[in-house]
């Protein structure tokens, strides 16, 4: 999952203003002026401290935010259980991307050193809604926030925060106009490192690299508030984090991402990278963790994609495939991923799919997933 | 319609293209001024429109500060208690280019990531966010500033704020005002540069906020800190319109002036086209055409003519409108509301406004000779030839035409209304009238003077021609008079106005030397309070006084609040027009007011009345001493005393400090003291008393410059008015010339039959204008200006200036004769009555 | 020696229109009238009648040849001594248009006696009762039938006594016995003050009367 959270960045770092234009595309493509073309100067990310090498994790001070990197993200995704047994899906984001390395001296408060960003979606499947609402603003005059010493962020009322480090207990409170989500979440598997102990390499350059892991499964439970009726809600969740200065790689068109848990209590997780005369890029990677918390990586041969239903976006006319057949032969596993709800798509700034899908094995179901589809057209 | 009708009515133009073209032009000339100033007015309104866009998103409110900026932490605070709404603060100000200091840019301070979608447009596709956000002095500026300046993208500006010159980089050039983008001289910022560019960190301007359909803004509103307001933005245009509403009808009487005097023109024009085919019209009904079809062709070619006429026009007054704008530009900024209007605003329904009222006039003016040609006997088909048709004055039609329209005026002066188009009804019926009498006057004037014996040939034949073929000349007259009259109104008008404002600065100006804040104020409060302690006891200074200008509230409104300190000697800087003097200052500080002119105006109020003011304890009803002369603001002020002031609002620093010399002490050398005394920081400014004097007529002379403009266009139809009307008379009258000369008259004899008979005629118009705009000057002055800013002025007459308008009015007269006359001269005498 | 003719032309060439439309109307002309002479000249529309009335009353320029009225060589003239010339020695009665539409009969009668300064000693009271035109002095041009405006154009030729009185079918618009009238006036007033006078015309009556008729075919002159 090397690229994917950087791109989907540097996409809403551009389209935060310059909406419309195809990013996806651009950046790949055109080798465009703006944003993606700045950041793969070096020059620009000159003074940014640079991931090159593993690193010792330390928790929770590694939870929170590390300004001296570029950009970092803390990423959720889970599927909950309400009232009458009524499925949801959401997806719950922070994105913090830094201006400067430099400190801050200026007189004036709104000369901010991060950016913050958060998405934040509801999928109601029952209902056949997605609700989903978008937030940024610089880390200014308390209005949002990454916090590098304790791990908190916000953005006006919206809010992450590891609120029991002992118990390793997040807390996330998010809304649109129609969708209130207040969750409290408890690991129940230990963390994954992914890569080389967490150090994620995106090419061979040094310093091209993450540090990255995850949290494969936590117990989430709260309250859902939808179109003003309350509920409470359990289920599971999936926690990502990243951090890292490094450029872009070129030559890739997109990407298919999912992390699926499964019924039985296992994980996988899987990006396949799409260059762009559409093979699959050898970067791709994955995870397929066991119930006992251990960890199989998986490299771009283990899995084989292969699309088998696609769904037109009425808003965006883009298409997306909705559904997917993977196999995994390393571990017999021959699944089908089935949209919950074909319309899970972002057409604010940013044009991308995500979604929860279910996972399926003929007619049998072996748990639930999300999936997040990139460069479409 | 017939075609073949058309075609043998329309040939006779093809073959007089002089004729064809002075009618076109007349047409041209009228609707290019209508346009000029309807297309400024337009530009005005949609450089205010694209002033007031959010540069960020879509927005229905915005939050000002009642005075002064809005607080940060409290906009946070805001914020958070709303984090549904989506708040666009800003932040602007003014600077200049360090290179070229009369070049001031709007500076805006935005915050980018609240943009929408919408921002897109406005910002630019290609925008560089980060760049933006992340390099200080980072600014954006549309492409026709861009262009207009010479400024590439990643060039470096060298702007002129408070601290002196600063750089700014322009990182991304947006599409221009109309594409959407930004409004033109202005530097879009993210707000965090802007701040510091400005001086202004912890403040804000403004904040813009779109409220959700389920959202009322009575809600939001009641959450604000003291002192905030929120204003929708139907309101905040609406304001801004009523505002320049009074200026723009000014300009748009001024301009349907110009189109009167076109009408003369057309209809001058199509009664001689009609007469000169009075035979073709003549033989095409003993050919059995009948009248209808014969008004219906005329109609078709009037309409033919009056569309051409109306597009050269629209060219024309495009070109016109280029001319005015910048003045128009500079009185609004002056005067109302700050917006840079550079670019000419077309909007095709304008246009076709326009076009359409251009028309209707064409139509309207041509109608009546055409009716009259459709009346022309069959018989005339008999009598060949042109041009012994008498076309004579119906004088008794014409008096009672004048003293109708004067009675119609008369009625509309005396409507208990203050509404400003009954008065310039009243205006154009006066004006009218005048207009009728012209024709009769003239040929009465000629025919008497053609009665004195032993006149020599050529006077005879002028005077003859005049009383005889009266009408073309008459109405040549009457639009020259109504030009002539109308400039010297405006020149009365505004010299009484430059009079009375120069009267009352001298008055009002009575300090040595006058102190202000600059822009930078941020950083203490009190600042002018404090510099007054100080300079209260330098040897230089006799005394001080101060205003503190404030916006208060009351049940009709915000308020205009000067509340001043005055020494002995500012005192008799006030002059009453209602109230006395010696009681004003007697009760002066025992909570009563002075309100101005235009404030007890537009409030019916008058001294011993009250004004009900909002304060912290509730409304307190504060009695009227006086009515005082000001010309500062058309809206209007109310004056209390600094103690009364203090009794019920909080305080505030001084907007404005006034320093009188101790006896000896020259005004250079009160300025070097307080120079002195204001130390390093130099964050003050001195004015002497005979340079901001200077400055308030200056920017008096600039509001007036774009009616001189106008006055010289309306001159201008008359011009052609008088050309085409004289040429058409000479075309009438080729065949007397020609006999003329067969007979033996020289030249230069018949040079003066034809410039005598233009003499006169312009004589008559530029006498008689002078009467008549000084009438017109007494309206503009007691009615239209009372009405449009509730300014009364001392009527003060240029004598010189009226005497060159009544010279330059003849002057035109016999320039605009020279082109015919030359023709008359020149033509060969034998061409005309050969047979062979 | 015969008295010297009040008109000698010789060679006299009139041409109009300039390189290709260049015509010529009238072809190397020799003309001689006396003194009291009352010469016609006879001739067809477009024959060129008009332009040699033209050219001896001093309206327009020969293009060669010599002419001269009286003393006065006119070929050497100016157009503002033509124009001088024209007052003082030329009366003209035109076909149509005569008269000043701004000026009444009397008016239009005095015209030549006040550019010239000649003061009106009665004359033109009488000219204009000879003319049967008593009780019509202050009407205009538009008031007059055809024929009386002519009666009044044939007055002002005569009024300033001038050298030569040139007529272009002067009663061309009349009907016959309105023609023959101001003809018979015309003709009668001339000879009565010896003045010479050469008219344009094609009425075989006229003719009759003349003392000599010349004929104008295609711009040649021919003797009758």
């Amino acid at each position: 999952m090397t690229d994917r959270r950087r791109r989907l960045w540097l996409g809403l770092g551009a389209l935060a203003v310059a909406g419309g234009v195809r990013w996806w595309r651009g950046q790949a493509v055109d080798a465009p002026s703006g944003v993606a073309a700045v950041l793969r100067d070096n020059e620009r990310n000159a003074g940014f401290a640079r991931v090159e090498g593993p690193r010792a994790f330390e928790f929770p001070r590694d939870h929170a935010a590390h300004p001296a990197f570029r950009h970092e993200w803390w990423y959720v995704t889970g599927h909950l259980r309400g009232d009458e047994a009524r499925e949801f899906g959401f997806q719950m984001t922070f994105f913090r991307y830094a201006l400067t390395p430099r400190a801050i001296e200026s007189p004036s408060r709104w000369r901010a050193r991060d950016l913050v960003l958060a998405h934040f979606a509801v999928t109601d499947v029952a209902g056949q809604r997605f609700h989903h609402a978008t937030r940024r603003a610089r880390a200014a005059l308390g209005l949002a926030g990454a916090d590098e010493a304790k791990p908190c962020l916000w953005l006006k009322d919206w809010q992450l925060a590891l609120t029991d480090a002992d118990a390793g207990r997040w807390r996330f409170t998010a809304a649109t106009a129609h969708a209130a989500l207040t969750l409290t979440l408890i690991p129940t598997k230990p963390l994954v490192l992914q890569g080389d102990a967490g150090y994620s390499r995106k090419s061979d350059a040094p310093g091209n690299a993450s540090h990255y892991y995850s949290l494969p499964r936590l117990a989430a439970s709260g309250e859902l508030t939808l179109n003003h009726a309350t509920q409470a809600v359990t289920g599971t969740a999936w926690f990502d984090r990243e951090w890292g200065t490094s450029a872009l790689g070129d030559g890739q068109s997109g990407w298919d991402w999912f992390a699926l848990q499964f019924d039985d209590g296992r994980e996988l997780t899987f990006y396949r990278l799409r260059r762009l005369d559409g093979s699959p890029d050898p970067h791709s990677r994955g995870l397929l963790i066991a119930a006992d918390g251990s960890a199989q990586p998986l490299a771009a041969s283990d899995v084989v994609m292969t699309p088998v239903r696609w769904w037109r976006s009425p808003r965006t006319r883009i298409r997306y495939p909705v559904a997917w057949r993977v196999e995994v032969p390393r571990a017999q596993l021959n699944l089908t991923l089935q949209s919950r709800l074909d319309a899970q798509e972002w057409t604010g700034d940013l044009r991308y799919w995500e979604g929860q899908v279910e996972v399926r094995d003929g007619n049998t179901r072996l748990g639930l997933g999300y999936l997040e589809m990139t460069g479409y057209e | 319609m017939n075609l073949l009708l058309l075609r043998a009515t329309a040939r006779h133009l093809i073959h007089h293209p002089w004729q064809l073209g002075l009618a076109l032009l007349g047409i041209a000339l009228g609707v290019a001024v209508v346009c000029a100033v309807q297309l400024t007015q337009a530009s005005a309104r949609q450089a205010l429109q694209y002033a007031q866009r959010s540069l960020v998103g879509p927005s229905t409110h915005r939050i000002e500060a009642a005075e002064g900026t809005l607080d940060e932490q409290a906009f946070a605070a805001l914020a958070q208690q709303w984090p549904q709404l989506s708040f666009m603060p800003g932040v602007s100000g003014d600077v200049m280019l360090a290179d070229a200091p009369s070049q001031r840019l709007q500076v805006i301070g935005v915050d980018p990531l609240t943009a929408s979608g919408t921002a897109d447009a406005r910002l630019g596709p290609g925008f560089d966010l980060l760049r933006f956000l992340d390099t200080p002095g980072a600014a954006l500026l549309n492409a026709d500033t861009a262009a207009r300046l010479g400024v590439v993208h990643e060039a470096r500006l060298r702007v002129r704020g408070d601290d002196g010159p600063v750089e700014v980089t322009i990182v991304g050039i947006a599409p221009a005002a109309r594409d959407g983008g930004p409004a033109d001289d202005m530097l879009v910022m993210d707000i965090a540069s802007a701040q510091e560019l400005l001086g202004m960190a912890g403040h804000l301007g403004a904040i813009e906020v779109a409220l959700p359909a389920g959202l009322r803004a009575a809600d939001l509103r009641a959450s604000l800190p003291v002192g905030w307001r929120l204003v929708s933005n139907a309101t905040r245009l609406g304001a801004a319109r009523e505002m320049t509403r009074a200026f723009d009808v000014n300009l748009t009487a001024l301009s349907l002036l110009a189109l009167l005097v076109g009408m003369f023109l057309i209809y001058n024009t199509s009664s001689f086209l009609v007469l000169q085919r009075q035979p073709l019209f003549a033989r095409l009904r003993a050919l059995g055409v009948s009248r209808r079809e014969l008004l219906v062709a005329l109609l078709s070619e009037a309409a033919v003519l009056g569309l051409l006429g109306c597009l050269a026009g629209l060219a024309i007054g495009r070109g016109i409108a280029g001319l005015l704008l910048a003045h128009v530009a500079r009185t609004i900024n002056d005067l109302y509301y700050r917006a840079a209007i550079t670019e000419v605003a077309t909007s095709p329904a304008l246009l076709a406004g326009i076009a359409g009222l251009g028309l209707a006039a064409t139509l309207a003016a041509a109608l009546p000779p055409m009716l009259a040609a459709t009346r022309v006997s069959v018989m005339r088909v008999a009598r060949p030839g042109p041009g012994i048709e008498r076309t004579p004055v119906h004088g008794a039609l014409l008096v009672r035409l004048a003293g109708a329209a004067w009675a119609v005026a008369a009625l509309l002066l005396a409507l208990p209304t203050r509404a400003l188009v009954p008065g310039f009804a009243a205006l154009f019926a006066c004006l009218l009238g005048a207009a009728c009498l012209v024709p009769w006057l003239l040929t009465r004037s000629a025919r008497a003077l053609a009665r004195r014996p032993a006149l020599a040939p050529t006077t005879l034949l002028a005077l003859r021609a005049l009383s005889m073929h009266g009408q073309r000349a008459g109405l040549a007259a009457a639009a020259l008079m109504v030009a002539c009259a109308t400039g010297i109104a405006i020149t009365v008008m505004v010299a009484s106005f430059r009079v009375s404002v120069a009267d009352w600065l001298s008055t009002l100006l009575r300090a040595d030397v006058y102190v202000s804040l600059t822009t930078r104020a941020h950083d203490d409060s009190r600042r002018l309070a404090t510099f007054r302690r100080h300079i209260d006891t330098l040897p230089e200074v006799a005394a001080t006084s101060a205003v503190v200008r404030t916006t208060a509230r009351t049940a009709a409104g915000p308020i205009s609040l000067l509340a001043y300190d005055l020494p002995a000697a500012a005192r008799p800087g006030f002059r009453f027009i209602a109230g006395e003097a010696a009681a004003v200052w007697a009760a002066w500080d025992e909570d009563t007011v002075m309100i101005t002119e235009p404030y007890a105006w537009r409030h019916g109020l008058a001294p011993g009345d009250s004004v009900a003011i909002d304060t912290a304890a509730g409304p307190v009803a504060f009695r009227i001493s006086a009515v005082y002369r000001d010309y500062a603001s058309e809206r209007g002020s109310v004056a209390m005393s600094h103690r009364t002031y203090l009794r019920h609002f909080p305080p505030r620093d001084d907007a404005g400090l006034g320093v009188y010399a101790a006896p000896g002490v020259g005004a250079a050398r009160l300025e070097q003291a307080l120079r002195a005394a204001m130390g390093p920081a130099a964050d003050l400014r001195l004015q002497s008393n005979a340079s901001l004097r200077a400055l308030s007529l200056a920017v008096f002379d600039q509001t007036f410059a774009v009616t001189d403009l106008l006055r010289l266009l309306a001159l201008g139809v008359a011009f052609v008015g008088i050309v085409s009307a004289l040429l058409a008379q000479q075309m009438e009258r080729l065949t007397d010339y020609a006999l003329m000369r067969a007979l033996g008259f020289r030249r230069d004899e018949l040079l003066r039959v034809v410039l005598s008979q233009t003499l006169a005629a312009g004589a008559v118009a530029a006498t008689l204008a002078v009467p008549v705009g000084l009438v017109l000057a007494v309206l503009l002055i007691d009615v239209i200006n009372v009405r449009s800013f509730g300014w009364t002025m001392n009527m003060h007459v240029p004598w010189t200036r009226v005497l060159t308008a009544w010279g330059s009015a003849i002057a035109a007269a016999l320039l605009a004769a020279a082109l015919p006359a030359w023709r008359a001269v020149h033509q060969a005498p034998a061409s005309i009555l050969r047979n062979d | 020696m015969p008295p010297s003719p009040v008109v000698a032309a010789h060679g006299l060439c009139m041409d109009y229109g300039a390189g290709e439309l260049r015509s010529r109307v009238l072809h190397d002309l020799d003309l001689r009238v006396a003194a009291g002479e009352f010469v016609v000249i006879l001739g067809r529309s477009g024959s060129g009648k008009s332009t040699l009335l033209h050219l001896l009353g001093a309206m327009e320029r020969a293009t060669a040849g010599s002419l001269t009225v009286g003393d006065t060589d006119l070929v050497a003239l100016d157009e503002e001594a033509r124009a001088r010339f024209r007052r003082r020695s030329v009366g003209f009665v035109f076909q149509a248009y005569n008269l000043l539409p701004t000026l009444n009969a009397q008016e239009n009668l005095l015209l030549p006696l006040q550019l010239n300064g000649i003061p009106d000693d009665g004359r033109s009271a009488r000219l204009l009762e000879r003319l049967g035109l008593q009780g019509k002095a202050t009407r205009y041009a538009d008031e007059l039938s055809g024929g009386e405006q002519q009666r009044v154009a044939v007055a002002r030729a005569l009024v300033h006594d001038p050298l030569l009185v040139l007529a272009d079918e002067p009663t061309g618009n009349l009907d016959e016995e309105a023609a023959g009238s101001v003809l018979d006036l015309f003709v009668e007033l001339v000879r009565e003050s010896g003045r010479t006078l050469i008219m344009a015309t094609h009425s075989t009556e006229t003719c009759a009367r003349a003392d000599r008729v010349l004929r104008l075919d295609h711009g040649h002159l021919v003797d009758a």
